[in-house]
């Protein structure tokens, strides 16, 4: 039986972190960088968001150098620069949480109940867990009856090969055989809060969301799905909501490069009358 | 006298979010870890994540019960309980039927329905009595962000100041002379949430 939810759709922003920087990513294969972690984060806090999501993809994701002066990009700026500092994780963390007045959560490198539990006390709301989870998902279960189903999120990375949708793990960087239909089964009967779906195949191009993927997850799965991978107009929005209604649909670029989108895409649902939390 | 808020420290409050909401709005503030720490408190907050059982076992643990019925009934201090800090103010929950909760209210806590997904997670409309202290200033039908499996479904009627609805209608805050709950998380509520801590603290 399918199970009724919440009515109003929840709309994410996603923010890629990678060594320091606020990335953009294209089919998971190129990252550009966009922005400063904690100015993004202050920023969007400004825009009263449903919920935010911050992804770690780092090579190292325990420590990572880290521009405090916020004006320059640690890239390219030498480690000897007095500024650029060490960060830990954790510290990281509560930086970030410092910021948010919205549930935020946070993936990337958690491959232990204790290494969720101190990202947790660290201020995230909910953990994300995505490789650690397909090779040990065992991992779900106890995340899940440790801190409750509501704070732990399975990331998933699917693209479309020979006709069936399979899952990617690693930052999308291997295949693992394995159907998404079939791991989120297993996430589900392991516990899991929520599934973030993001497609490969149309991450970063702009184009619109994956809709027989999504309608293909949405069938099979009776805990709350968000959607991510396409996003470049309202319009994807307002479609996949109108005709698939998953739980939440985010996306990442079109935040970061669109002045005023995430104000413009909620009016726009608005006028739609798609159900969503409004600002009063 | 300037307004001071002890937020009770234990085990199962996820202080943190609600330390940073507090500090964005210049609210004064100190962390309780023991009864001696309320002497220069004029607010309490009592936050909750976890279960029932777990969180008024800690309490009791902390032996915080006694404190925190001594500085509310008898030096009627302000108290805002949020989530499970809010359920604990009344009798028992389907959550524990074992244990007993604080008890100022007698009322149960109750499960919400199984048709519907459960915890009842993210934003959801909030009608409010607009006579009510802690929703001035906030529109009426303003969002506010819950992470629940149980809730208060019945309750006397003047302590109601607001309701929602998810699986049936539910209260999701109550007032009643010094005493506040809310179900929702005013910490994780953007700016509604801001404007509801910032009620309190100038009660």
């Amino acid at each position: 039986m399918k199970l009724k939810s919440n009515k109003y759709t929840r709309i994410i922003p996603v923010l890629l972190f990678k060594d320091g920087r606020i990335v953009k990513s294209t089919n998971f294969d190129f990252h550009q960088s966009v922005g400063n972690p904690f100015v993004q984060v202050e920023r969007y806090n400004q825009w009263n968001l449903d919920e935010l999501i911050y992804l770690n993809i780092s090579d190292n994701k325990k420590d990572f150098y880290f521009n405090l002066d916020y004006s320059t990009t640690s890239s390219t700026a030498s480690k000897k620069n007095k500024k650029i500092q060490k960060i830990n994780v954790l510290h990281f963390v509560k930086k970030l949480s410092y910021f948010c007045r919205m549930p935020l959560t946070f993936g990337g490198g958690i491959q232990s109940v204790e290494m969720a539990r101190k990202i947790l006390k660290s201020g995230a709301d909910k953990i994300s867990l995505n490789t650690a989870a397909f090779k040990n998902p065992k991992l779900i279960r106890d995340c899940s009856i440790e801190f409750g189903s509501q704070s732990v999120v399975i990331s998933i990375d699917v693209k479309k090969i020979k006709g069936q949708y399979l899952v990617f793990i690693e930052n999308g960087s291997l295949n693992t055989k394995v159907k998404i239909n079939e791991w989120i089964k297993i996430v589900q009967e392991m516990g899991a809060g929520e599934v973030l779906i993001n497609s490969i195949d149309h991450d970063g191009i702009g184009k619109g969301f994956d809709f027989s993927l999504c309608s293909q997850i949405l069938k099979n799965s009776n805990i709350p799905i968000i959607i991510m991978g396409g996003a470049g107009h309202s319009s994807h929005f307002s479609k996949i909501i109108k005709e698939l209604n998953p739980s939440a649909v985010a996306a990442a670029n079109i935040f970061q490069f669109t002045e005023n989108s995430y104000y413009e895409i909620k009016q726009h649902l608005i006028k739609k009358k798609i159900k969503i939390r409004n600002y009063n | 006298m300037k307004n001071k808020i002890g937020v009770v420290n234990y085990k199962f409050g996820n202080t943190k979010s609600l330390l940073d909401a507090l500090k964005s709005i210049d609210i004064k503030f100190k962390l309780i870890n023991n009864s001696k720490d309320f002497s220069d408190t004029t607010h309490i907050i009592l936050p909750g994540i976890g279960t029932f059982g777990q969180c008024i076992n800690e309490l009791r643990k902390k032996n915080m019960e006694q404190s925190l019925n001594h500085e509310i009934f008898k030096k009627r201090k302000f108290f805002l309980g949020i989530c499970v800090g809010f359920q604990l103010m009344f009798n028992s929950s389907d959550e524990n039927n074992s244990v007993k909760g604080l008890s100022w209210f007698p009322e149960k806590i109750e499960k919400m329905s199984k048709n519907y997904l459960l915890p009842h997670i993210g934003w959801n409309k909030v009608i409010s009595n607009q006579k009510s202290s802690l929703f001035k200033n906030i529109s009426q039908n303003s969002f506010f962000y819950f992470l629940h499996s149980y809730c208060l479904r019945k309750s006397k009627k003047k302590i109601i100041v607001s309701n929602c609805t998810y699986d049936k209608k539910f209260i999701s805050s109550i007032e009643f002379e010094n005493l506040h709950g809310v179900q929702f998380h005013p910490e994780k509520s953007q700016k509604s949430g801001l404007i509801l801590l910032k009620n309190f603290s100038n009660l």
